[in-house]
């Protein structure tokens, strides 16, 4: 690779490692192999030296990064949401800090969701990417990601309502 | 958990927005640092593969070289015997194989027929009388020119010679402790 490549992809990486991560995490959930999924997407990249000739760079990164970090999943991913809801009501030395405890079940139900359900859900959360570029890189289209964030989004409120009515139960008992 | 509802929303938003967004995601820096090593890592390991690659088919050329050359050298020897040996005439030998045929050389069956060999006339005396040497010659000469006395002094001289020598018998004194120094 000549000098002046190797600058420009260095700076490419820089410029779009982020991004590529946050797709991985989306759907891996764990910082150490989203990081091994944005080595693995861009060094793809380099090799078949197809990082300077992108048309929609976001969503060919998206893409590629979604398959690689689906590649790395685990087969059985998938748990219970009533198991989460159990774990969830215990009572945790982080009870006081609200904001943090709800942000973790929230987390928590969305990976308990299907994944035909959780998949738009988490790439939505990647604010960089439209419904179109989400509807390109699962191969879906764009109405249909819709319906399933919006989907997805209902039947975490609807756990998240069922959570504090079981938590106000057991504190009034 | 936030108990209005625009405070659920704004928290659930957030929530949302965090899940893709971990506090301990790779800084873009050390992510970009740890694909360039491993892009250069692999450039190396391209560039010692290419060298090796290029490298194997000349080793390979020359090992066959020199086998093809230190394994010719001992039949070379072999065919020039074998060449040279055909007991058929000279002017009746078949003609000479070109070059690439040498290796393994092919005696024509047709130059040995025997037809093609001329029969010799058959001989009252055997064996044949073979000419006079030049010392035949030479001894014939010498006995038309030279007169009979002289070549009976040759012939005596000659028997002479043939004779044993006689050496007279030798006396040695025995050494004497006088005589010694």
């Amino acid at each position: 690779m000549a000098r002046r490549d190797e600058e420009e992809f260095t700076a490419f990486v820089q410029r779009q490692s982020r991004f590529v991560f946050r797709v991985a995490y989306a759907v891996l959930r764990n910082s150490h192999d989203a990081d091994d999924v944005v080595q693995e997407v861009f060094l793809k990249l380099y090799r078949n030296n197809a990082w300077g000739s992108m048309r929609d760079e976001k969503a060919y990164l998206a893409r590629i990064a979604w398959r690689a970090a689906i590649d790395h999943l685990p087969k059985q991913t998938h748990t219970e949401v009533d198991e989460i809801e159990v774990a969830s009501i215990a009572p945790s030395p982080e009870q006081t800090a609200l904001e943090a405890d709800f942000q973790r079940k929230v987390h928590r139900l969305i990976d308990g969701l299907p994944e035909e359900l959780r998949q738009p859900l988490a790439l939505s959360t990647v604010q960089e990417l439209t419904s179109g570029e989400i509807a390109q890189v699962l191969g879906i289209p764009e109405g249909t990601v819709r319906t399933r964030a919006l989907r997805a989004r209902q039947l975490l409120r609807e756990k998240l309502a069922a959570l504090e009515g079981q938590r106000h139960a057991a504190k009034h008992s | 958990m936030p108990q209005s509802t625009p405070d659920f929303e704004r928290e659930f938003e957030r929530a949302l927005a965090a899940y893709a967004d971990p506090n301990d995601a790779g800084y873009p820096q050390v992510l970009a640092a740890r694909v360039m090593a491993e892009v250069r890592m692999r450039q190396r390991k391209r560039r010692l593969w290419l060298g090796i690659s290029a490298a194997a088919p000349l080793l390979g050329c020359m090992l066959v070289a020199a086998v093809l050359y230190f394994g010719r050298s001992e039949p070379q020897h072999r065919e020039a015997k074998v060449v040279s040996i055909p007991a058929i005439p000279h002017a009746e030998r078949a003609p000479e194989p070109p070059a690439y045929a040498k290796a393994r050389p092919k005696l024509v069956r047709g130059a040995r027929a025997p037809n093609a060999r001329p029969r010799l006339p058959k001989l009252d005396q055997f064996p044949a009388p073979a000419p006079m040497s030049e010392q035949e010659k030479l001894l014939v000469q010498f006995v038309r020119r030279t007169p009979p006395s002289t070549q009976r002094f040759v012939v005596k001289m000659q028997e002479q010679s043939d004779e044993p020598l006689r050496i007279a018998e030798l006396s040695i004194p025995d050494l004497d402790s006088k005589t010694q120094p």
